[in-house]
């Protein structure tokens, strides 16, 4: 291996928290600045190997010089934070699906009920087969492969906690009176588990892959928003709704989509505007949320929701109060570029140069 | 010449972005160009030059390339977009303001 090449193994290996793809062409790159001042030596009448040493010497010190690449290309990283409040959410909505026996609170049946039934026309058995043997499976276990091999541990995370708390809720919190097989529990845990667990570490890397482009970060996030806003509406007006579940749902993973946002504005893959537009869109929804099981439900039902009339409280108070935030932080506007100090020289950058 | 880094750093956005209106050039050839056309005062840390250009390009003011170099590996060249044209003469006017001032100050100094 030469100077050149030992030199940019070195360099990539600072490159990893960048997308691959990005990586390869930095390298590339390096290679063809080293080479081009490596032979501009050499014409010049210097000894090959010394040209080569001098020239990768020129380059910089190569963990410093990544630092700066990283640095310079925040639109291609997938930062840490980002990938840790994505596992995070992953394992909390796991917690809670497994909290209520493994049945989601946006689950298979309430996503056929409310969305894939009537598009369908399907009964609900060969429907319910279908969605869940001919495409959840094989779709879960193909996107687990894929994000497996940079995500893996996303993937992991939510199966493992998964597991443990099964195993905590049969040990130790069961009544004594609910008689529930074990090996029913472990086949119904292998069966839902696993595979929505692969289909959420499978999203959340592929959200993760398209949040990191700035460009792409305000339609993807209204896209998945739009998503998660049809299919809690789906489920609460299908008549499968639990508002104490959507509850729920909303106090442990809204706060989770609020540090991905202020993650994404650190990191820099979300704009300012995207920032205020996310959170905007996800405080009206999380207000629809509350405002709609009053509509939806009737009877019975409707009484039902004073059992979840603190938590529907809280989640309004929370939405509330994003929206005034959201809007003053739209009005706190920067100074635009032109209205600028006029005796200011170019700014330092702060970023090699 | 003497070169303060400090003033180096500060200016070499602009610099590029001059240079870029000028013709498409890669990393190296940007070097060389500051290099020559400066008699040797603005020599950049070659690591140095490329998150400038990455974080440029990212920003919407450069757009970058790859062309094939008959027997030689293919380079990377950057082009300076719409934006970064707007970005050039908004730091052009400020530059020129800045040096103006400091004139005014530095010659009413010397009288």
């Amino acid at each position: 291996m030469s100077e050149i090449d030992d030199y940019l193994v070195q360099l990539r290996s600072h490159l990893g928290d960048l997308d691959p793809r990005r990586a390869e062409e930095i390298v590339a790159e390096a290679r063809s600045h080293l080479e081009a001042r490596a032979a501009e030596l050499r014409s010049g009448g210097m000894p090959a190997d010394e040209a080569t040493a001098r020239a990768v010497g020129a380059f910089g010190n190569p963990q410093q010089v990544g630092r700066d690449l990283l640095r310079g290309n925040a639109r291609h990283r997938h930062p840490s934070t980002l990938r840790a409040v994505a596992a995070l959410a992953v394992a909390l909505a796991h917690v809670v699906a497994l909290d209520r026996f493994m049945n989601s609170p946006i689950g298979r049946d309430h996503l056929i009920t409310g969305v894939i039934m009537p598009l369908t026309g399907l009964g609900w058995g060969p429907a319910a087969a279908l969605v869940e043997y001919g495409v959840f499976i094989p779709v879960s276990i193909l996107i687990g492969m894929i994000g497996g091999r940079r995500f893996w541990w996303i993937a992991a995370a939510p199966v493992v906690i998964g597991t443990v708390w099964f195993w905590a809720t049969v040990l130790f919190r069961l009544p004594p009176h609910v008689e529930i097989h074990w090996g029913a529990r472990l086949i119904r845990f292998a069966v839902h588990a696993v595979p929505r667990g692969a289909l959420l570490a499978g999203l959340g890397w592929l959200g993760s892959r398209l949040l990191t482009r700035r460009s792409f970060g305000l339609p993807i996030a209204v896209i998945c928003a739009s998503i998660v806003a049809a299919l809690w509406l789906a489920a609460l007006t299908a008549g499968g709704g639990r508002p104490w579940d959507h509850g729920m749902l909303t106090v442990f993973v809204l706060p989770v989509i609020v540090l991905l946002l202020v993650a994404g504005r650190r990191d820099r893959w979300l704009s300012r505007e995207g920032l205020i537009a996310s959170a905007s869109a996800l405080c009206a929804i999380g207000l629809l949320f509350v405002i709609a099981p009053v509509f939806a439900f009737s009877g019975e039902d409707r009484w039902a929701l004073r059992d979840a009339q603190p938590m529907l409280t809280v989640v309004a108070v929370a939405c509330i109060a994003g929206l005034v935030a959201a809007l003053a932080y739209y009005r706190a506007a920067p100074p635009s570029p032109a209205s600028a100090s006029p005796s200011a020289p170019s700014p330092p950058s702060g970023k090699g140069g | 010449m003497r070169s303060d880094p400090q003033l180096v750093k500060g200016t070499v956005r602009l610099l590029v972005l001059r240079l870029l209106d000028q013709e498409p050039m890669y990393g190296y050839q940007m070097i060389q160009h500051l290099k020559d056309r400066s008699e040797g005062y603005f020599r950049l840390g070659e690591g140095a030059l490329y998150p400038l250009l990455h974080e440029m390009e990212e920003q919407g003011f450069l757009r970058a390339e790859w062309r094939d170099q008959e027997g030689r590996p293919r380079r990377r060249y950057y082009h300076l977009t719409a934006r970064g044209r707007k970005e050039l003469a908004r730091r052009l006017e400020t530059w020129e303001d800045f040096t103006r001032a400091v004139d005014l100050v530095v010659e009413a100094s010397r009288v």
